[in-house]
């Protein structure tokens, strides 16, 4: 297979979410059927993402806006044979925030307009963004990449691609690390999608992170603030050092999440975007 | 400075999920201290002052070592047997008990040297004042047995033999160094050599001069009588040519009584005189450098003898003699000088050792002087005015301990140090990061951010009331034990209320069982 064929053949990028699904939405009306997921604004709100118009979530666009301005500037240091472009999300153990900030990233990215992103919740544990986003139920990563097809979903978020888990699989972590989801990745690349967002598992609590970093071209390294013990984000550390190489080379960025407000560096603004 | 108080700001984030627990312990050890200092019996002390009239070693000593002369056993027992202090005295161990407890409430203590104050602490005033009356009674004793003389007069017995011996030592030094201490002392000796010296050394002078006019008179009178000079040749010692000349003399005497004045022999016997007059040279004939071997006698003037002949002669060598004698007086001047000038040198340190041991012989005269004045003083003297009660024990009527405020407010400052502390020490256990900072220092990888927690402006007003919960909390307990420390009215009730219920509670306990 050529360079760019798997795009062609198996990535379709189509309205095909079911009608049932935006009844579970809540936030602006719909506006029609050019996407298939609808981004839960309110529910998001709620739980402290992004989400465009609204004054509370200002503080958190400035931590990401933060975070993403490291990340674009990466964009021309690429990391060996990997591509900048892809951006592997994880942490030490569950529950450190790996969704949130992949999500939150992915909505601050998209607001540039020049740039497309496509998120893929590429953990078969826990399938945290899938079910951040209501699309549990639809055929995902793991479906696209055991039968060969895997399909991105539009949401009513400009520029953002979705690709849910899908149904879970033994052999999940072994499809992670096969040559199909490289090829994957770089048809994702190529046709179109500025960049590729993949919310992984913890490292510590499997072996498919460590498998995705190998096409990472950049990874950050969430560490849950009051959490994460030193030792923990050391050790996971140097897993990631044994896979991709040396770690000062290989365009790591540490990320503290859930740091009390009165800390952040970023001070509410009162601007939205 | 900036990194130190970030740190200490990362340590305080950390205790901070243990604050409950932490105020928790607080309130426990609050809770605890305070019931504890509530319950502390109170204590009244009753004190006596008394001051002591006459000064000096024999009435004040025996005080100093008051706590061991009427804090004794005697003493103890007395108290003990006069008192109800509401102990067991049945066996000799719970006596000795009871003593040994009685010794903690009782204090001497000694103001000033001459001001002393007994104290006596008890959980009843009335029995702290009636403790109190009885030590001051056996201090009256004490004080009274001291004042008796048989004490002084041994000290004056004993005294009185240092003084002796202190004399001795001074007497036998003196002999030992009479040279120095004779005669008005080493220096009046020196000075009265020195003025010996300078006399010795005028007449001596003053005979040389004398001398040499003689000696200028005779060599005159010589170029008058005769062209002959006289011999340069040294005459032998013991100066024979005067022996020649009085045997000369001798002769011309003998041959004058036997002839005429013209005859040949007696014309011959007078030339002869007048050679040997010319050949005398007086003016060499010269005693040694200290006045030795000198011409020993002036030749008297013979009778008949040609007088303008001889006499300048024998004035001359007369002369002589004098400066030779007063050579010799000079040099013993001169060596006396010296001698005493030498001695001077060593007198420093005698005189030291003379002044100490003068010194040493004046104090002991003293102080047996003062023993005797003083012997005096107490047989003309009535024993009880050696002291004086300044103030009388009385019952107290406010306790003297516990401070309770005191207490209670280090129970504060403790109970918040051991919360505190707590939760400090528990955050220090957590090794989880808790700021950006604490990430940076960590580790070199780039740090892209920090993202606020979740849950937006719910979450921030939860954090707020959480903190101020927290603080009223503390608030609370701080406040209250605040209330405790500055109120005593309410302090009393607290602990009327405590008592209370601690004896309920003791009551219930025994009846239970």
């Amino acid at each position: 297979m050529r360079r760019g064929e798997l795009a062609t053949s198996t990535l379709l990028v189509a309205p095909s979410l079911p009608r049932r699904l935006f009844g579970r939405l809540v936030g602006r009306p719909v506006e029609g059927p050019q996407y298939a997921v609808r981004i839960p604004e309110i529910d998001l709100r709620r739980s402290g993402h992004i989400t465009t118009g609204t004054a509370e979530s200002a503080q958190t666009r400035e931590e990401f806006r933060a975070i993403k301005r490291n990340v674009v500037a990466n964009l021309a240091n690429a990391s060996g044979a990997r591509d900048p472009r892809v951006i592997l999300v994880t942490s030490t153990r569950p529950g450190e925030g790996k969704t949130f900030v992949a999500l939150n990233l992915a909505l601050s990215l998209t607001v540039d307009r020049d740039m497309s992103v496509t998120l893929i919740d590429a953990d078969p544990i826990d399938h945290g963004l899938s079910r951040r986003l209501g699309i549990t139920e639809e055929r995902g990563l793991f479906d696209g990449l055991g039968q060969g097809t895997t399909e991105g979903q539009s949401t009513n978020v400009s520029n953002l691609t979705v690709i849910p888990a899908g149904r879970s699989r033994s052999d999940a972590p072994e499809l992670l690390s096969s040559e199909r989801m490289g090829r994957l990745l770089e048809s994702l690349t190529n046709s179109g999608s500025s960049l590729v967002i993949l919310d992984s598992s913890a490292l510590l609590s499997g072996s498919s992170a460590a498998a995705l970093s190998g096409f990472a071209g950049q990874t950050l390294f969430v560490i849950g603030c009051r959490e994460t013990g030193r030792q923990l984000v050391d050790e996971a550390l140097t897993l990631l050092d044994s896979q991709i190489g040396p770690l000062e080379s290989a365009n790591i960025g540490l990320v503290l999440n859930k740091i009390s407000p009165d800390q952040s560096a970023a001070r509410f603004s009162g601007t939205t975007a | 400075m900036q990194d130190t108080f970030r740190a200490l700001l990362d340590e305080i984030q950390r205790a901070w999920p243990f604050r409950w627990a932490g105020w928790v312990l607080a309130v426990a050890i609050a809770g605890i201290t305070t019931v504890v200092t509530l319950l502390m019996p109170d204590m009244y002390t009753s004190s006596a002052q008394i001051a002591v009239l006459r000064s000096g070693d024999a009435a004040l000593v025996p005080i100093h070592n008051a706590e061991i002369r009427f804090l004794n056993d005697a003493t103890l027992d007395n108290v003990l047997n006069a008192v109800d202090l509401g102990m067991d005295l049945s066996t000799p161990a719970a006596r000795q008990k009871a003593k040994d407890t009685l010794r903690r409430h009782i204090s001497l203590e000694g103001t000033d040297t001459e001001l002393f104050v007994i104290k006596c602490t008890d959980k009843k005033p009335a029995r702290a004042k009636q403790v109190c009356d009885l030590l001051l009674l056996a201090f009256k004793d004490a004080v009274e047995q001291n004042s008796d003389t048989s004490s002084l007069k041994q000290q004056l017995i004993n005294q009185q033999q240092t003084l002796g011996q202190a004399e001795k030592r001074l007497q036998e030094y003196r002999i030992a160094h009479l040279d120095v201490f004779g005669q008005g002392g080493i220096e009046a000796r020196l000075d009265a050599a020195r003025a010996v010296e300078e006399k010795a050394a005028a007449d001596y002078d003053a005979a040389v001069r004398r001398r040499d006019q003689l000696q200028a008179f005779w060599r005159t009178s010589l170029t008058s009588e005769a062209d002959t000079a006289p011999s340069s040749t040294t005459p032998p010692a013991g100066d024979p040519l005067i022996d020649r000349l009085y045997a000369a003399y001798t002769e011309l005497e003998g041959l004058r009584v036997r002839f005429s004045e013209s005859h040949p022999d007696v014309v011959l016997a007078r030339r002869q005189i007048e050679t040997i007059v010319r050949q005398y040279p007086p003016s060499i004939r010269m005693c040694g450098r200290d006045g030795s071997n000198g011409p020993s006698a002036v030749p008297s003037s013979p009778e008949g003898l040609d007088a303008p002949v001889t006499r300048p002669l024998v004035d001359a060598v007369a002369g002589n003699i004098a400066v030779c004698r007063a050579l010799t007086t000079l040099v013993q001047a001169e060596r006396d000088v010296d001698s005493l000038g030498a001695l001077n040198q060593s007198a420093p340190p005698i005189e030291a050792e003379l002044s100490r041991l003068t010194a040493e012989r004046d104090a002991a005269r003293d102080r047996t002087e003062n023993i005797r004045r003083r012997i005096q003083e107490l047989d003309l003297g009535d024993p009880a005015s050696l002291y004086t009660v300044i103030a009388p024990p009385e019952a107290a009527r406010a306790p003297s301990s516990p401070n309770r405020p005191l207490l209670l407010a280090i129970a504060l400052l403790g109970s918040l140090a051991g919360g505190g502390g707590y939760a400090f020490v528990r955050g220090l256990m957590v090794s989880s990061f808790v700021s950006a900072s604490e990430v940076r220092r960590a580790y070199t990888l780039p740090f892209y951010g920090a993202v606020s927690q979740a849950g937006g402006l719910r979450s921030k007003f939860d954090r707020s009331a959480q903190t101020f919960s927290f603080l009223i909390a503390v608030g609370a307990l701080v406040g209250a034990m605040l209330v405790l420390i500055l109120a005593d009215p309410l302090i009393s009730i607290a602990r009327g209320w405590v008592t209370g219920v601690a004896t309920s509670v003791i009551q219930l306990t025994g009846m239970i069982q």
